[in-house]
């Protein structure tokens, strides 16, 4: 593996890693050494697919002192000390209802839509990335036979808990949203919410698989959620 | 101290110093965008310098003095009426129980910042009292202000040494920006256009991102693939597929897939709040020291 650190503007410093399998638990090696080392001066640190963005504050701290610390934490921050990973089975409904792209998605994949919706359960999934919105995983693992193009022109509003596939990659919508995935089904509950704690459910590394659903069970587990008798640690192992 | 909104203004929200330990979770930084305006507004107040303050978008409240006590403006430069009297708005303003605090809209400048004596009585998330939309969601609702809403502050938030902090000396014209991740996917030709020349900011422009009249051309291999989305902040110069450079502001998203050309330095972000559309302002590209 290489990694580059350089320069990112006058208060931020980005570290670049090149390896062969997806560098994502690199990033994420070194996100958590930040956090828990929390070294003078650094004000956020962005981990995404193969990068880390730095930023700190120049009257704390220089990009000489973050650059020796950095090179500092890569030294120890293994790859393997990213395993705290969650193994979560999320409840999805495919119902075609909530499924606003089962018509092409059938077209362009030549696949039924029962056919479709079991190989997308098949699969396991890895939180790659959070971003482009708060709380919206990027989720790696899609089968290749799924693999599909984004609309050319992008909804304007996909509903918050859609899951939905673009290109090898798989999502859910956390809130409403202009978006141009191609959308499969919904989950029962909220990906953000603001009033908790730690308002994303997934974090980067966390492995996902979903667990098809009829509507009548969606609609309870909503119902449950709305009524907070829904315990949703009963979804990790 | 105690403000009644009789009118809300154009935008007027409540912003501090932002999010920046959720990025890691998709929550852009946000914040006040002039954030040196906001420190120094506080300074004059006596306020410590991370406390809250509203910011004002072009057109400002309209406000009640409930409960007497001093607010101070920094930012553009927003006339302050006191009972329909200019006052000078360089320093403090002291205001009595049922006096009207009033503004004009800037002759330059976009976005002012009141400062108000006290520790702020607001409600918080993810450990920021700013305002916060995305998409059509406010985050955090009661951080936008509307009509008959009451800012309350109570003794206490003012610091018995406050900080001295100078004036800042904005400079709208002339935004300084050093070489960003991806500055060689410029071809040479969107260099010269670019870099020192006047560009204007166009709309939609928002808190999100300032957007120009350019038409950058990138080096052939940018468009064959595309970029792995990576970590962007405050004062990113992206350039869209179609070649527009916008530069990003404190809400954008965290990370981007755009080509990251220029990075502005910190002292010239703050600056980015006070441009508006229409307005012309040209980039300096600046070295990085050798080391």
């Amino acid at each position: 593996m290489t990694v580059i650190i350089r320069p990112y503007g006058d208060t931020a410093v980005l570290v670049e890693f090149t390896s062969d399998d997806g560098a994502t638990p690199s990033a994420m090696a070194l996100h958590r050494a930040l956090r828990s080392e929390d070294p003078q001066g650094i004000v956020s640190t962005t981990p995404s697919y193969d990068s880390i963005l730095v930023t700190f504050d120049n009257a704390k701290t220089s990009y000489s002192i973050v650059h020796a610390t950095l090179v500092a934490l890569l030294e120890r921050a293994h790859p393997e000390s990213t395993a705290s990973e969650r193994l979560w089975s999320i409840p999805a409904c495919f119902d075609p209802s909530f499924a606003l792209d089962c018509e092409p998605l059938q077209r362009e994949l030549t696949m039924s839509w029962d056919s479709l919706v079991e190989t997308f359960c098949r699969s396991e999934y890895r939180v790659s990335v959070i971003g482009f919105l708060p709380g919206f995983p990027y989720l790696k693992g899609l089968a290749d036979t799924l693999r599909c193009r984004r609309m050319k022109t992008p909804r304007t509003c996909v509903p918050a808990s859609s899951v939905a596939i673009a290109g090898d990659q798989a999502g859910i919508y956390p809130l409403d949203s202009p978006g141009g995935w191609r959308i499969l089904g919904r989950v029962p509950i909220p990906l953000f919410n603001p009033e908790r704690q730690m308002p994303a459910l997934l974090a980067p590394n966390d492995r996902v698989s979903f667990l098809p659903i009829a509507l009548a069970e969606f609609n309870e587990l909503g119902r449950q959620w709305d009524h907070g008798d829904l315990d949703i640690k009963a979804w990790i192992s | 101290m105690r403000l009644r909104f009789v009118t809300s203004g154009l935008r007027t929200t409540t912003q501090d110093a932002g999010r920046p330990e959720y990025t890691h979770i998709g929550v852009p930084i946000g914040g006040a965008l002039d954030k040196a305006a906001m420190r120094y507004a506080n300074s004059l107040v006596g306020n410590a310098l991370q406390t809250p303050v509203l910011e004002l978008t072009m057109t400002g409240p309209r406000l009640i003095c409930e409960s007497a006590g001093k607010v101070a403006l920094a930012g553009a430069q927003f006339a302050a009426r006191v009972n329909n009297q200019l006052v000078d708005s360089r320093q403090a303003i002291a205001l009595a129980a049922g006096d009207e605090l009033s503004f004009e809209s800037p002759t330059t400048g976009y976005r002012g910042y009141l400062a108000v004596e006290g520790a702020w009585k607001v409600k918080t998330w993810l450990g920021s009292a700013s305002a916060l939309r995305i998409g059509s969601h406010e985050l955090l609702a009661s951080a936008v202000w509307q009509a008959k809403d009451v800012l309350e502050t109570r003794s206490g938030g003012v610091i018995p040494w406050p900080a001295i902090v100078l004036s800042p000396t904005p400079s709208t014209t002339m935004i300084r920006a050093y070489r960003g991740p991806e500055y060689d996917r410029l071809e040479p030709a969107a260099i010269a256009q670019l870099i020192e020349r006047p560009l204007s900011v166009v709309a939609p422009s928002n808190r999100i991102g300032l957007r120009t009249n350019t038409a950058l051309s990138l080096t052939p291999s940018t468009h064959a693939k595309e970029m792995v989305s990576s970590g962007v902040q405050p004062g990113t110069v992206q350039v869209t597929h179609d070649g527009q450079a916008i530069i990003l502001l404190a809400d954008a998203q965290t990370i981007g897939g755009y080509p990251r050309v220029l990075q502005c330095a910190n002292r010239s972000i703050d600056d980015l709040a006070q441009l508006r559309v229409g307005d012309q302002f040209s980039l300096k590209l600046l070295d990085y020291p050798s080391n």
